[in-house]
């Protein structure tokens, strides 16, 4: 447990030293930035709709961020210093996803706090948009274990842009198809349509469950990568 | 009276006349772009050996270096370091028992050559004030005192390559894997680094300069195409007057089999 959270520390401090922290945060409190600017420039759009836009966008560069993120550590060697000295790869992979957690869930947090006191009137109650905002960093989250998945198999420049069009075409995919329909990137449509949504916190759990399988599934599969990959 | 260590436990004649083997490959197999780089390794090296491995083509000494460090996998073959398989190897110990440096393993060169070494003393599972004074007595030893609270980035690749070796050495292992290491470091203070282990500590370097690797080792395992095809004392290279190089070594070896 020790030597966990000692992994935790080290890649959390690699990604302030590397400034993809910055970029991340700035992706986050960019979102609700968004609403801010969309609210003085252009106050006939919807509020929510354009913050869930700008969060499936964003969450593209946390997908690039955490995709360089691990390549770099697989190449440049941190990754090979810490496996010599009987780290499991397992635990390399479940650190570098848990570097990740607490800046994200805070930096939505404040994001979806300053676009809740943006918008002029409310979508709806607080306690939907609480749950849409749950869905939505779901989909976050998947961004980022698509990005550890892509940093595992493809050096660092080519992981960031395939993870970040990826990412980008899923949580696009979301708008596309009906916000009933449980997909893990639902969350962010499911923000920008949450004051015309029927059963909100029905979607919004529907959605954090898929994102969370998917989850789920996305690490196992860097996993097995991981095991296979020189270092 | 009689003084107790680990090292002398190692030295003692019993230990020697019994030839614990510290290093066992069998069959190890790996392939890489339809190349065989290793192609059934077959070593076997005793407790307190220092063994200087060359090869042609150049890669497969590395190679079998980084996979008996764990960092790569070998397509096929058994591999016990100090005892101790890969697999059933808990972090203590596999952690304090196996060293190893190579020119990409590296840590972050943000941390400072003290934060390095801590960490490599806390994944070992060492801490408190026995974990600080080891940490001192490292920093010193290699030369990095003066710049042990500073990035290791800033002292450029020497440092970097001080800090490596530090670290493997830290909990004193019993293996020592070196990969063409401290090139940046100037050659007598490289030899002074790398040559100072006890009789219990077992020396596989990797190299491909082997005329730089002189003072260091006292066995030269030659791999080529993957094999094993010279494995002798230096002695045997100095009394055929060939000396330490890849000319000499490759002199030892068998004509490769027509076909």
């Amino acid at each position: 447990m020790i030597a966990f959270v000692t992994l935790v520390s080290l890649d959390l401090r690699e990604l302030w030293m590397s400034f993809r922290l910055l970029l991340v945060l700035t992706a986050l409190l960019g979102s609700a930035l968004a609403v801010v600017v969309a609210s003085v420039v252009a106050p006939a759009l919807p509020g929510t709709a354009v913050y869930g836009v700008a969060l499936a966008l964003s969450s593209a560069i946390g997908a690039g961020a955490a995709a360089h993120n691990v390549a770099s550590d697989l190449r440049r060697g941190p990754a090979a210093w810490l496996t010599v000295r009987a780290v499991p790869r397992s635990s390399l992979l479940l650190a570098w996803l848990s570097a990740f957690v607490v800046p994200v869930a805070a930096g939505i947090v404040v994001s979806a706090l300053i676009a809740w006191l943006t918008l002029a009137t409310a979508p709806g109650p607080a306690t939907a948009f609480g749950f849409a905002i749950l869905a939505a960093a779901a989909g976050w989250f998947l961004a980022v274990a698509l990005g550890v998945t892509a940093g595992t198999l493809l050096p660092p420049w080519r992981a960031a842009s395939l993870a970040g069009l990826v990412a980008l075409g899923v949580a696009l995919l979301a708008f596309a198809v009906p916000v009933s329909l449980p997909l893990p990137t639902g969350g962010f449509a499911l923000l920008a349509s949450i004051g015309s949504a029927e059963r909100p916190i029905a979607a919004a759990l529907q959605a954090t469950g898929a994102a969370l399988v998917a989850i789920a599934m996305l690490t196992v599969a860097a996993a097995a990568f991981l095991q296979r990959v020189d270092l | 009276m009689t003084v107790s260590s680990r090292d002398a436990l190692w030295a003692s004649r019993s230990v020697r006349l019994l030839r614990p083997t510290a290093v066992r490959c069998e069959d190890v197999r790996r392939s890489e772009g339809g190349e065989r780089l290793l192609a059934g390794v077959d070593l076997s090296v005793p407790v307190g050996a220092r063994l200087l491995i060359v090869s042609r083509p150049e890669g497969s000494a590395s190679l079998l270096l980084r996979i008996l460090a764990g960092i790569a996998r070998a397509d096929h073959g058994r591999i016990l370091l100090a005892g101790l398989s890969r697999a059933d190897a808990g972090a203590a110990g596999w952690a304090r028992r196996v060293g190893y440096v190579g020119p990409r393993a590296s840590i972050h060169p943000w941390l400072s050559p003290r934060e390095a070494l801590r960490l490599a003393g806390e994944l070992a599972e060492l801490g408190g004030a026995p974990l600080a004074r080891l940490v001192d007595a490292s920093l010193e030893h290699h030369g990095l005192a003066d710049v042990a609270d500073r990035p290791i980035r800033r002292g450029g690749p020497a440092v970097a390559e001080r800090v490596a070796l530090a670290a493997a050495r830290l909990t004193d292992p019993e293996v020592l894997l070196l990969d063409e290491p401290l090139r940046a470091v100037e050659p007598e203070e490289r030899l002074r680094l790398i040559g100072e282990s006890g009789p219990r500590q077992t020396l596989l370097l990797a190299s491909r300069y082997p005329s730089s690797e002189a003072g260091l080792v006292n066995h030269v395992v030659m791999l080529r195409d993957g094999r094993v095809t010279v494995s002798v004392p230096l002695a045997e290279l100095d009394r055929q007057g060939f000396g330490l190089s890849m000319r000499g070594i490759e002199s030892l070896a068998p004509a490769p089999r027509a076909g």
